[in-house]
């Protein structure tokens, strides 16, 4: 019995030593695995951690940025306060110095009038006409007023149209924001793949922008170029070509796209781009 | 003529509002978006509105449209003042049938122009 089965054990033995020799190659393997991932572990803390401390921090961001926009908006309040009424007393002012003049006139007429009737000395008379041209002469002196209330007006009027910076600038910062957030969701779903804990980072998120509240491309742009083009197009003239629109759907389309080539991400050059470069 | 002046940022209605009067416009009603804009329509009956394109609830744009198919007020004037200046914005106002378009910032001087270009066409 045992000669006839010698060949089976022998083979037996040889896969058995077979597979000790392999156990030994993996398990060498093995262990070479477990030392890279101890080597690992301590880095993917360390981006979790950074990941974390940055989504964060982006809720102060947007908040910082928020409160950037309420302290315009107050302080243009303000400034149109103080245009509203300047207006009104130079309105008020332009209007007595117009009135005056008139009023000078009718009366100084009326005066000769009476003269006429009832003055006969020649000298009282001239003495008369003296003292009217003298007086005559003050009403006429609001006339140099005018245009330096003009002027006042105009600076006025200057001063509210730079306060639209205020709603544009708002407009911008609403764009920056809607961007901080749209990062904090990616780096949201970046560190659920990372360390499986789905939803434990919800409470800390940046409050949403609403996308038809912003233009992300609005500009302080005093050179009447975008009113000229906007007044070419309604005309039906054929407008040069210029930059595409950068839209909250560019922001979102930035992170939610497919890259473009292999596994392309976006530069900062690119994210400036949709804001113009601004 | 009575205007109403949309817009959700309370300082630019405050800024057309001066420019109307500026140029002659003194009787103006206000609302904070385009939905507030359409009650107006009814409770206000203005004679020519003013929009803004970005706001809240329903924008300019869409406000338009609104107008534009409603019963009463189809025909009413709309002057769109906004930041969005390019040609494709301008070309969607167009489509929504807009009278004419102004990009912020903007002056009295081409406020009273798309006016009475607006009243002299109409």
């Amino acid at each position: 019995m045992v000669k006839s089965q010698a060949p089976h054990v022998m083979d037996r033995l040889h896969e058995l030593h077979a597979m000790f020799g392999a156990g030994q190659r993996a398990t060498a393997a093995v262990e070479e695995l477990f030392g890279f991932l101890g080597e690992i572990l301590p880095l993917m803390e360390e981006i979790d951690g950074s990941l974390r401390e940055s989504t964060g921090r982006m809720p102060l961001a947007t908040t910082q940025l928020q409160n950037v926009t309420e302290a315009n908006e107050v302080a243009t309040t303000e400034i149109l306060d103080l245009v509203e009424g300047a207006r009104r007393r130079l309105d008020a002012l332009a209007d007595y110095a117009a009135g005056e003049a008139p009023a000078g006139e009718a009366a100084a007429e009326r005066l000769r009038a009476l003269l006429d009737a009832h003055l006969a000395d020649p000298a009282a008379r001239a003495e008369a006409e003296r003292l009217l041209d003298a007086a005559h002469r003050a009403p006429a002196s609001n006339a140099p007023c005018m245009p330096t209330l003009d002027e006042a007006r105009d600076h006025l009027n200057r001063i509210l149209i730079a306060l639209q910076v205020q709603d544009i600038t708002a407009q911008q910062i609403a764009a920056v924001s809607h961007l901080i957030g749209s990062i904090q969701t990616r780096l949201k779903a970046l560190i659920y793949k990372l360390t499986a804990e789905e939803g434990t980072l919800d409470a800390d998120g940046v409050a949403p922008v609403n996308a038809d509240t912003f233009n992300a491309a609005a500009r302080y742009d005093r050179s009447g170029q975008a009113q000229a083009l906007a007044d070419d197009v309604m005309a039906g003239r054929t407008p040069p070509e210029g930059d595409g629109p950068s839209s909250p759907f560019d922001i979102d389309a930035l992170f939610s796209a497919p890259a473009p080539g292999a596994g392309e991400a976006a530069s900062q050059s690119d994210i400036d781009a949709l804001f113009g470069g601004a | 003529m009575k205007f109403l002046v949309v817009d959700d940022s309370p300082t630019m209605r405050r800024i057309v509002c001066n420019a109307l009067r500026d140029i002659g416009y003194s009787d103006l009603v206000e609302a904070g978006d385009g939905a507030e804009a359409l009650d107006q329509l009814d409770a206000a009956q203005p004679d020519f509105v003013i929009t803004d394109w970005n706001m809240p609830h329903m924008n300019g744009l869409d406000l338009t449209r609104s107008i534009r198919s409603h019963d009463r007020h189809a025909h009413l004037p709309i002057l769109m003042i906004t930041t969005r200046g390019m040609k494709e914005d301008v070309i969607a106002a167009m489509q929504a049938r807009v009278n004419n378009y102004v990009v912020k910032p903007f002056t009295p001087q081409v406020l009273r122009e798309k006016i009475d270009l607006i009243l002299k066409t109409a």
